[in-house]
């Protein structure tokens, strides 16, 4: 079992693909596989308002960069994420800190 | 390397050394320049690069001449809305305050989060435009600020917004007047700034009662619910800011309604308040060596510069000092009146690609020349075109710069480019003006290495060195609110703004001058269903253009697999039930046609747009594709600009339709038809 | 025997709360439990039954969308009729009641007995509703021995089941603690080491009685996944290992595996030799054939059938969910029986977690109730009765591909008229060339359609429409193997119009015709007889809610798999018959085999050349059973138009894209689908929809509703039925596929 879970606050995601492509140098992945995946759902109205959303999925690539992690880094997805939503906790931690992230959060444990 | 004229638009490319290349480049413009005079030569720049910042100084420090312009229509980017801080202001680009000036950003005891931005035409989360940062707005949203957006398209940030006023396209000044109307009318404007520092509300007022919400919700399809809303809501909740784009510099109308906006958060009191718009006064830092470098040449040639007395905002020592209009250039081109242009250095731009509209124009008036360079990390349409010399660039990262947000005009940082690795045979642009001015223009040209040539810029103001710069990588200078309560936004000293009256012009002293209204009007875009009801029978869709991609920056890095591979054809946004009207579906290829020209770009059918819009991509070129003229690597085949009008520009000598014109739209089989 | 804890029916708030189950109509293949709201007489929404052992709680799309299905403002109300003259008219209908119905089939019918003779009668049954007993009872009460499909080779479930029984005396299933009351926490289940998943997609399709989830939860729990499909599914992403055959050569990979397993010597020799017949003869069997060759015709890595065969036989118990596709090919039934062979070997049979004999928890045999009623001669005109012994036993259906020349040439006689039970041939089932098949049906003089809805066949060829109950609406019984449940109009339910079930329509009916076959007064008495020899009652089972069958292991051991009480099996040797003795009896080959498909690549090399596309058809999706549901917008909304699923890679060499409309051609005919561009099959490789139709468009323009040409009953060629009269290469089909021109979609 991991070590450690990634929580990502998906309403702030914008759909930058930066974690897509930092991903894909850390882990040295070519383009005809993926190590986090961004995927898309809508614009549609819900409710008379719009709904749009981004949710990055890692892949079985990921092991949540455990060497950048152990060397105190961030993950690349994590430490590049430019609207700053994803988090990797300490997997004993994860619902305490999904409840402070509010609605909207998922998480991933590889 | 160089090619031999005769050779434009063939794969016919010599390699040569520098000493080859410049040695050409000497020998071709100290004749042109002996035989035709030094204003036969002339520099195009693009946008988004360093050179930007040295443009100017190409022109009239290297090769002596006073012409130096764009290829955008109109100067449609960043200068009109330059105009409106000049004019209005007295001051650089009113940017939304993110605390980027703070080294500790939000935490700053001075700083407040604004209560509500509003988002005008501008999708800073994929395009950063113009040195702001473009997901500070997230940090902002998670620190409690709302969002009002203003855009035809409904941009993810639209979805998490309060209010999304989906206008139609180029009626921005529509808007921005009903706005004014809701807010005047309804008295929630700060009284106290109006009376101290505004001039001419009560005119303001008169003309912004002439656009109650119904009729804005009549011209510009937002609904006078969601209008007064919104206008509520950003009067009544100090402070509030404004984050406006590039979509009011792509419209006849967009001065105006630059005007009115600007004029809305004046009113409202969030001018140069924490949270509100920051001001500062433009050129500092390395603005010295950049338009000032025109006082170098003979006064005979001074004059020389190409406008039109008529555009006043853009020739009267406009925000882009003496730039030449781009649109009067490609028409000098075409009739060689006043006199013939020989020379050419393009400057950080593939106009054919990006910038110039009806591209195909551009590549006969540009084919003209005698002599042309340019210098450029890849290959491109324009370079492949044109180009008799083409100069390789290192990258960032492989040579020594600074950075400079906002250009000079509201800049909160100056950062260093420092070289992390060797690139052997290429130079920066800065190496190269050196080595250029050396030869052309030596008594400009003292310094050896950019280094001492950044020293010596940097120290016009400071006390410091490059070297210092590069090894604390940014220097960040102060800011002060309120400037205009303490004498700091005029050369003079006094209190007040740096306009005619000392004050924010809600109604324009200087624009009476140029035969222009001194007060903010909504005209119809040149083509609409109010303007042209006869075009639009047979173009019955309006066509916006320029939403960014994040993976690309213009018509760059169309060649790099990974961004390439997450977006690999240009996309048109078509509504659902638009798409099903005609045919198409998801994934189809997709003519888009107007009396201009023609493109074509595979159908995203999505909700994110309007069903009588449709949006398309650009910058689009295919580096896979045959180099060689006639295909020039598909530069014809997506390029919206095929549609967008030449020279149907705004009064004041800024502003075209890129963003609103008209079309229509049927399935072909693929990117050649 | 036990019940299940919870009452029948309660109030909850304005509710009116009913356990029942879902059978039928809509169809389907499963029996799961669900709680029933109903409000103001209507009802408003149904729910999983938690405490329901077959589903737990669990359902899928198309009962959450069941309210939409039962309110749907198309459902037929009431009886109608129309001038068979004016076939094909929507305007022509004219409302009658149920006794000028039933009058005008009886008198139709007899008309037709008396002018042909009754055997000129046929009863349609289709599949997954109510209707099977129904159907045949009706018809042998009407004197005719047919109960009709034109499916060739009754390629659904028959040859898996006529294996099993061949070979071991009764149907088997996987033991996924479906048996157990208290499911995994029976003491003395196990699980699964190995679940072999075989040519069949359980989470989409429940089929057979065996609700997907089931191995979705041992999987949970650890047991090893192997999965057999060409197709990579969604449990094929998430096995320990995937074999991707060619299609309809299952039994090629089926009998490499039982080689391995014998060559490496991995089976339990002491089981085998006290409980099977024939392993001498069966390691003869396997010495014919050459491992490198069976895995080269069947397209997958040597390596990868050696490992299957090792996980395979190294599972302490392993247990296998054999699918439709071994119905769907010639020669399936050899792949069954290898199977088999490889479940006894490695003595997996009737052990925990292993394969196992379930039966219902009654005795309820239901199929082909009356036949032996019928006189002689009458019987022995059921379609295939000399030339195919296996087609007496089990369902007693007429054999389809013969049945079909029959009626084609009207020898020895022609069919004069027919009636349908859950049935919608236009679009299903009509796998014997629809366009040979549509004017065989057409020609009948008289046809009567029992359905909860106008559909393409009722408009079609419909002269009566007798209007179904569903599920909610009537009283019924279900009897699965894992076990069985009886259902009654749910509480306060305001049944709209005069439906009736398809049992009360078959009873009025059959009681016309033959009162002593029929002598019930209602049907409830019907179920109380077909239950009455395990001293029960239809009550007793409907307040029981669920009856478990109970379920003990190793039972050839103790004796309670034969009717005398000895050890061993119930078959003729006693054992597990490895070689069926049955079978040989019968004139069949009766031991494992493999055989190429009719057509192939190997089989008509020069065929395959012309078209090179193998096409699979009738893969489930969840949403819609069958032909129905495509007017549920809930559930049409998730795929609103008919798929091909084309390889990617080939598909963009091709030119094709996502939504381009396609032809499926091949040398007897053509269909088309919508291109659906995905990896998920092999290069150069196909596989379309089934049960097609368009709801929503006018009859007026197309009584067919659209339906013909999405149908992939349009290329699959008759005549080719397995050695039994069993099996049909309906899912490997010599195909080109090129673009429709504009104005062809």
């Amino acid at each position: 079992m991991s070590e450690y879970g990634m929580i990502i606050d998906y309403k702030y995601c914008t759909g930058c693909h930066t974690c897509e492509v930092a991903c894909r140098k850390e882990k040295d992945i070519p383009l005809d596989e993926w190590g986090i995946k961004l995927f898309e759902v809508g614009p549609d109205e819900l409710k008379g308002k719009w709904y749009w959303n981004f949710i990055p999925l890692p892949s079985d690539y990921c092991d949540l960069c455990h060497d950048r992690i152990k060397a105190g880094k961030k993950a690349s997805c994590e430490f590049h994420c430019l609207a700053n939503c994803i988090e990797i906790v300490r997997i004993e931690e994860l619902s305490a800190k999904m409840i402070e992230y509010g609605n909207s959060v998922t998480c991933f444990i590889p | 390397m160089i090619r031999d004229r005769k050779d434009r638009g063939k794969n016919a490319w010599k390699q040569v050394t520098w000493e080859e290349a410049l040695d050409l480049i000497e020998e071709k413009v100290n004749y042109i320049k002996e035989n035709y005079g030094a204003e036969a030569c002339f520099t195009i720049q693009g946008t988004g690069r360093e050179v930007i910042l040295y443009a100017p100084a190409y022109a009239s420090a290297v090769l002596g001449t006073p012409i130096f312009t764009t290829a955008l229509s109109g100067d449609s980017c960043y200068g009109p809305r330059c105009a409106v801080g000049d004019y209005q202001f007295g001051a650089g680009y009113p940017e939304l305050d993110y605390a980027a000036f703070f080294p500790d950003r939000y935490d700053n005891p001075q700083y407040e989060v604004p209560k509500y931005i509003l988002i005008w035409g501008k999708n800073p989360i994929y395009s950063s435009g113009d040195g702001f940062f473009g997901h500070a707005i997230i940090d902002l949203m998670k620190r409690g600020s709302k969002l009002i957006v203003v855009d035809p398209r409904v941009i993810w940030l639209a979805t998490r917004a309060d209010y999304h006023l989906q206008l139609r396209p180029s009626t921005d000044a529509a808007v921005a007047l009903g706005l004014l109307n809701v807010v005047i009318s309804e008295d929630l404007y700060d009284h106290d700034f109006v009376e101290n520092w505004c001039f001419g509300f009560k005119d303001l007022a008169k003309r912004a009662a002439e656009y109650p919400p119904e009729r804005v919700e009549e011209i510009s399809w937002v609904p006078k619910e969601t209008l007064i809303a919104a206008a509520r809501a950003f009067a009544t909740n100090a402070p509030s800011s404004v984050a406006w784009g590039l979509a009011l510099d792509m419209q006849a109308n967009g001065i105006q309604a630059g005007y009115a906006i600007m004029s809305l958060a004046a009113i409202c009191g969030y001018i140069d308040v924490p949270g509100g718009i920051t001001l500062t006064m433009p050129a500092s830092f390395m603005g010295k060596w950049r338009y000032d470098t025109f006082g170098f040449l003979p006064d005979e040639l001074k004059g020389k510069y190409i406008d039109d007395p008529s555009y006043g905002a853009h020739n009267a020592g406009s925000p882009q000092g003496h730039q030449s209009h781009p649109d009067l250039i490609v028409e000098m081109l075409e009739t060689e009146k006043p006199w013939k242009l020989r020379m050419l250095w393009i400057l950080g731009a593939n106009f054919l690609s990006a910038q110039g509209a009806m591209p195909r124009r551009f590549y006969e008036a540009y084919s003209k020349l005698d002599f042309v360079v340019t210098q450029d990390v890849f290959m491109n349409p324009t370079a492949m075109a044109l180009a008799d010399v083409m100069l390789p660039l290192t990258m960032v990262g492989e040579h020594e710069g600074i950075a400079l947000p906002h250009f000079g005009r509201n800049t909160h940082l100056l950062g260093a480019i420092n070289k992390a690795v060797d690139e052997g045979d290429c130079k920066s642009d800065v190496e190269i003006m050196i080595l250029a001015g050396k030869r052309l223009n030596p008594d400009l040209w003292p310094w050896d290495t950019p280094a001492e040539f950044f020293t010596s810029q940097i120290q016009t103001k400071y006390d410091w060195t490059f070297e210092d710069l590069q090894n604390d990588v940014i220097y960040q200078q102060e800011y002060v609110y309120k400037k205009y309560e303490k004498g700091l936004m005029r050369p003079d000293g006094k209190l007040g703004f740096n306009t005619p009256t000392g004050k924010v012009e809600l109604k324009s002293t200087i624009y009476p001058g140029w035969g222009e209204d001194a007060l903010p009007y909504f005209e119809e875009p040149l083509y609409g269903p109010n303007s042209s009801p006869m075009v639009m029978e047979e173009f019955p869709l309006i066509l916006t253009t320029g939403g960014r991609n994040i993976t690309f920056f213009h018509s760059e890095h169309r060649q790099i697999p990974s961004m390439r591979e997450i977006n690999p054809w240009p996309k048109v946004t078509i509504h659902p039930k638009t798409a099903a009207k005609y045919g198409i579906q998801n994934g189809d290829w997709v003519c888009i046609e107007n009396p201009m020209g023609s493109f074509i770009q595979k159908a995203k059918v999505a909700k994110e747009v309007d069903p009588r819009v449709v949006h398309a991509e650009h910058g689009w070129w295919f580096p896979e594709q045959d180099a060689e003229v006639p295909n020039l690597f598909g530069a014809f085949k997506s390029n919206p600009n095929l549609c967008v009008p030449q020279k149907k520009i705004g009064k004041l000598g800024y502003g075209a339709p890129y963003k609103g014109i008209v079309c229509k739209i049927y399935k072909v089989d693929g990117l050649d038809g | 025997m036990s019940k299940t804890p919870l009452p029948t029916s309660w109030k909850e708030g304005d509710y009116t709360v009913t356990r029942t189950t879902a059978w039928s109509a809509p169809g389907c293949h499963a029996g799961c439990g669900i709680v029933c709201y109903v409000k103001d007489g209507k009802l408003e929404k149904v729910e999983g039954d938690h405490a329901h052992p077959f589903n737990q709680g669990h359902i899928c799309p198309r009962c959450a969308a069941l309210p939409d299905v039962v309110n749907s403002p198309d459902r037929l109300l009431y009886p109608m009729k129309r001038d068979p003259s004016k076939r094909g008219d929507p305007d022509a209908w004219e409302q009658i009641t149920w006794d000028e119905a039933l009058d005008l089939i009886y008198n139709e019918f007899t008309r037709i007995t008396n002018e042909y003779g009754a055997y000129t009668l046929q009863s349609f049954c289709g599949t997954g509703r109510d209707i099977l007993w129904q159907s045949q009872r009706l018809a042998y009460a009407m004197g005719t021995p047919h109960v009709v499909s034109y499916f060739s080779g009754l390629a659904c479930w028959m040859p898996r089941l006529v294996s099993y029984n061949a070979c071991t005396g009764d149907y088997m299933m996987p033991d996924c603690s479906e048996c157990h009351e208290d499911r995994f926490d029976n003491p003395t289940y196990q699980l699964p080491e190995v679940i072999f998943n075989w040519g069949c997609n359980p989470v989409s399709s429940s089929s057979d009685g065996f609700f997907g989830d089931w191995i979705v939860q041992c999987v949970k729990r650890g047991s090893k996944l192997v999965v057999i499909d060409p197709r990579l599914t969604w449990m094929a992403a998430r096995a320990d290992l995937w074999l991707q055959p060619r299609p309809a050569v299952d039994s090629a990979i089926a009998m490499a595996m039982l080689k391995v397993i014998i060559d490496e010597d991995l089976y339990d020799h002491d089981w085998t030799d006290r409980w099977t017949y024939g392993f001498e003869a069966l390691v003869e069997r396997c010495n014919e054939y050459d491992l490198d060759h069976l895995c080269e015709v069947a397209w997958v890595p040597k390596e990868k059938v050696i490992e299957a065969a090792r996980i395979f036989a190294a599972g302490k118990h392993t247990c296998v969910q054999l699918g439709l596709s071994f119905d769907m090919q010639r020669h399936g039934i050899g792949g069954v029986r290898a199977v088999i062979a490889m479940l006894a070997i490695c003595n997996d049979i009737d052990q925990p977690g292993g394969q196992i004999f379930t039966a219902p928890p009654y005795d309820f045999s239901y199929f082909s109730w009356g036949f032996k009623e019928l006189p002689e001669e009458i019987q022995k005109q059921l379609v295939g009765y000399d030339e195919y012994p296996f087609i007496r036993m089990g369902m007693v259906l007429d054999q389809p591909d013969l049945q079909l020349v029959q009626a084609e040439k009207e020898e020895p006689y022609a069919y004069r008229g027919a009636i349908m039970f859950g049935t919608n041939p236009m679009c299903c089932m009509s796998n014997a060339d629809l366009s040979r098949v549509y004017p065989v049906i057409q020609k009948l003089e008289f046809i009567a359609i029992c359905d909860w809805r106008m559909t393409p066949s009722i408009q079609t060829f419909g002269d009566v429409a007798l209007p179904v109950a569903m599920n909610v609406e009537k009283l019924g019984m279900i009897a699965k193997r894992t076990g069985a449940c009886a259902m009654s109009p749910i509480e306060g339910l305001e049944i709209k119009g005069e439906p009736k079930s398809d049992a009360e329509i078959a009873l009025l009916l059959g009681s016309r015709f033959n009162k002593d076959m029929w002598p019930w007064a209602n049907t409830e008495e019907v179920y109380d007889e077909l239950v009455k020899k395990s001293g029960m009652k239809w009550r007793d089972i409907r307040e029981a809610n669920w009856l478990y069958p109970g379920l003990e292991y190793r039972r050839y051991e103790t004796g309670k798999l034969r009717k005398d009480g000895q050890p061993g099996f119930n078959t003729r040797t006693g054992r597990l018959e490895l070689y069926s003795v049955f079978a040989e009896s019968i004139g069949d080959n009766p031991l494992p085999y493999y055989d190429e498909p009719f057509y192939g690549p190997y089989t008509t090399p020069e065929l395959y050349k012309e078209y090179p596309v193998i096409t699979m058809t009738g893969t489930r999706n969840i949403y819609y059973f069958h032909s129905e549901h495509r007017d549920i917008g809930k559930l049409r909304e998730i795929q609103p138009d008919p798929l091909a699923e084309i390889n990617d890679v080939w598909g963009k060499e091709q030119g094709f894209r996502d939504g381009d409309w396609l032809w499926i051609e091949n040398h007897i005919g053509r269909m088309k689908h919508r291109a659906k561009l995905t990896p998920i099959i092999r290069y150069g490789m196909a596989n379309v929809n089934s049960g097609w139709w368009f709801p929503e468009m006018d009859p007026k323009e197309d009584p067919m509703y659209g339906c013909w040409d999405v149908n992939p009953n349009l290329i699959i060629e008759p005549g080719h039925q397995g050695p039994t009269g069993f099996g049909s290469d309906v899912k490997a089909v010599l195909t080109k596929i090129y673009k429709c021109e504009e104005g062809e979609y």
